[in-house]
């Protein structure tokens, strides 16, 4: 769940933000493109105008220097048109000359409309001062259209430059350009080619891409961030809802639900928090109805033992009592059981250093009348285990039975009691024959309580959370251990 | 012996316990619920009262309290439930003693023999001696040459049984069936410990012992030490 519902911010953020971000990007583009197309006429037209900037030509080495000084990238170059040749000043665009497209635009005048406009741009004819200034406003980059060429873009301008008032240059090329417009003097025609590949004129857009770029990360992360609290606070308190229904379903009923966190989360956690009421109710009558009950069997189970007590025949008598005292001990066992949250609370919980040493100080006398040394260790303080007194209690007394029934006087054992990171370890082992290798499955036999001590003891263990392990001691005696969990 | 009204709504226990009780001489005379035996109490004048908690027509809880304003007979209350409350609010209500079902007819014929003794009603000799060992049965009190020794009820018990058959061997399911009223099914380790708790508190051991004497395989004799 948790996933999901990041998944779908992340999934929500990244569409909101590609939404705006794509079409921001293709913008970004064509403004860059266009303004690198722009900026390459403007480069040819300041070229111009520093060519014609003044009544006197430039010199090559100026006009070099100029073109260096721009350092622009683009590839600026100048074709010096002169009666006995021409001379390329700069660098040009990529294939040199030959394949270059016709001159379409000459500088100061309106170019011709229409791509397919007349190759040979029609020298000024000396229009006056409005035109022959070339300083016609209404030319200037406007309609200077660059051309597409060599992959790039390129701006060709046909430059013709004053030597005195009133004339103009003609145009009179080498390249077999547009020739002379007959007029005479010492006119220079200068070709202006500025060209500048793709890959340049998109050069512009590389920082307000990498903006948005950064921009749209950053959305994402903030989206990310913000998806994580709101699974958190939806989710944890589900999880610990969740976690709680588990513990109920295992069996510990004690478990409850927060109840924080968003309404309907806090309400499905009321809603558990009640069944597990319900439930602590219903298993708090059933255990009354079980003790009940066998309280109401202990009536007809007297009239039994008082029959089997009056039978004539001896041997009947002791085996029927027989029976019913194993009934007697299993119907007390079940109140006990029923009886046992009422007794001990929910968990049940005693100081096992404490009840340990009771119970083999009790069995202290009877140790020493049959000569039998004893090593006891406990640890020194008060030890916690989740156990009844009167369960663990009954499991020492079956170990110690049990050693004391099962090897010959003056046999020595040891009770060892050590606190370990999950509860308490309980070690009871004597130096005699060893357990029969059936020892477990004694405790299920008539006799009574002459094998059911380890019974005792596995199910106290059971209980406590832990287990109980079945072993030889170094002396090749038998060793019991009850694991007991803390509460 | 004594006169016994018993007063038990089940027909099985009701047999089984007049024919045990009868059997020990006592005059037992039944009633099965708890008005009759209200009538009875006071006009029989029974010497104790056996009256099981679990009648149809009163609670035998409301039944001891109502009797208790008329007479101070003896009353001694079976019950099935063996919680420490149930009994305390019974002896708070005016028992004298109770036993927890399933009992014995040894159990109960016991209660009844105690119960008597403190009443005052018994011809049995309330303190027993054997040797330097007294034994006092009405103020629970036991000397040895004098010197007083402090015993727990199980073993108090345990003497007692032992002392009154001074003398004979008394076998170990004999001694679980009277004091703990496991008649069967019982440890003799639950004996053997208790045994040697006794010893302690009497000032001997096993291996030196004065008045408890084990015989091996057999059970337990009580004898004054100049007889041994």
């Amino acid at each position: 769940m948790r996933r999901r519902i990041l998944l779908l911010v992340v999934g929500m953020t990244t569409i909101v933000v590609l939404a705006f971000a794509i079409p921001l990007a293709i913008f970004v583009r064509h403004n860059a493109y266009d303004n690198g197309v722009t900026a390459l006429g403007n480069e040819a037209r300041d070229i111009a105008n520093y060519l014609r900037a003044v009544n006197s030509t430039r010199t090559e080495s100026e006009i070099a220097a100029y073109l260096k000084r721009l350092n622009s990238g683009r590839s600026a170059s100048v074709q010096l048109s002169e009666s006995d040749g021409s001379k390329i000043i700069g660098k040009l665009p990529p294939g040199g000359t030959d394949n270059l497209p016709a001159l379409q635009a000459r500088f100061g005048q309106r170019a011709a409309s229409g791509a397919t406009a007349s190759p040979t741009p029609a020298p000024d004819g000396g229009g006056g001062g409005g035109g022959g200034g070339g300083t016609d406003p209404g030319v200037f980059g406007r309609d200077l259209k660059p051309e597409t060429y060599a992959g790039g873009k390129l701006v060709q301008l046909y430059v013709p430059t004053f030597t005195g008032f009133g004339q103009s240059t003609s145009g009179q090329s080498a390249t077999g350009q547009p020739s002379a417009s007959g007029q005479p003097g010492a006119a220079q025609f200068y070709t202006v080619r500025v060209w500048a590949g793709d890959g340049q004129l998109h050069t512009g857009q590389t920082g307000p891409l990498l903006l948005i770029v950064g921009v749209a990360v950053a959305l994402l992360l903030v989206g990310v961030v913000a998806g994580e609290v709101l699974t958190r606070r939806i989710v944890r308190p589900l999880v610990d809802t969740a976690d709680t229904a588990q513990r109920l379903g295992s069996g510990d009923t004690s478990a409850r639900a927060p109840t924080t966190g968003p309404r309907e989360v806090a309400d499905v956690g009321l809603a558990l928090n009640r069944l597990a009421d319900r439930i602590d109710e219903l298993i708090a009558e059933e255990r009354e109805t079980v003790a009940d009950l066998s309280h109401r069997l202990r009536t007809p189970l007297t009239a039994l033992r008082l029959d089997a007590e009056a039978l004539r025949d001896q041997t009947d008598s002791e085996r029927i009592g027989l029976h019913v005292g194993t009934l007697e001990r299993m119907l007390t066992a079940v109140i006990r059981a029923a009886r046992r949250p009422q007794r001990e609370g929910r968990i049940p919980s005693c100081d096992a250093t404490a009840v340990v040493g009771e119970r083999v100080g009790f069995w202290s006398a009877l140790a020493e009348d049959q000569e039998r040394a004893t090593a006891v260790s406990l640890p020194e303080d008060a030890l916690l285990v989740r156990a009844g007194a009167e369960d663990l209690a009954a499991a020492v007394d079956a170990l110690v039975e049990n050693v004391i029934a099962h090897t010959p006087e003056g046999t020595p054992f040891a009770v060892t009691l050590t606190a370990t990171d999950a509860g308490a370890h309980l070690v009871v082992s004597d130096d005699g024959p060893g357990l029969p290798p059936d020892a477990p499955v004694r405790g299920r036999s008539d006799r009574g309580s002459s094998g059911l001590g380890l019974d005792i003891a596995r199910r106290c263990a059971e209980a406590a959370g832990g287990a109980m392990t079945i072993g030889s001691s170094p002396a090749g005696g038998a060793l019991v251990a009850l694991e007991l969990r803390r509460p | 012996m004594a006169h016994l009204l018993l007063v038990e709504d089940d027909a099985a226990i009701r047999t089984a316990l007049l024919r045990a009780l009868r059997e020990q001489g006592h005059v037992v005379s039944a009633v099965s619920s708890g008005m009759p035996a209200l009538s009875q109490a006071v006009e029989g004048k029974p010497d104790v009262v056996l009256l099981d908690l679990g009648l149809p027509d009163v609670d035998g809880a409301d039944v001891l309290s109502m009797l208790r304003a008329v007479s101070d007979v003896p009353v001694i209350v079976a019950t099935a439930r063996d919680d420490e409350r149930e009994m305390v609010r019974l002896l708070d209500l005016g028992a004298d003693d109770y036993v927890i079902k399933p009992f014995t007819a040894a159990q109960l014929t016991a209660r009844v023999r105690a119960v008597l003794r403190r009443s005052g009603k018994t011809d049995e000799d309330p303190v027993i001696t054997v040797g330097g060992l007294v034994i006092d049965t009405r103020s629970y009190e036991v000397t040895v040459d004098g010197r007083e020794v402090e015993l727990a009820r199980k073993e108090f018990e345990l003497l007692l049984a032992l002392a009154r058959r001074a003398g004979e061997v008394v076998s170990k399911r004999d001694l679980l069936a009277e004091v703990w009223q496991l008649a069967w099914g019982g440890s003799d380790r639950t004996v053997d410990v208790h045994l040697s708790w006794l010893r302690r508190k009497l000032g001997e051991t096993a291996a030196a012992p004065r008045y408890l004497h084990s015989v091996r395989g057999v059970g337990v004799r009580l004898v004054a030490p100049a007889e041994n």
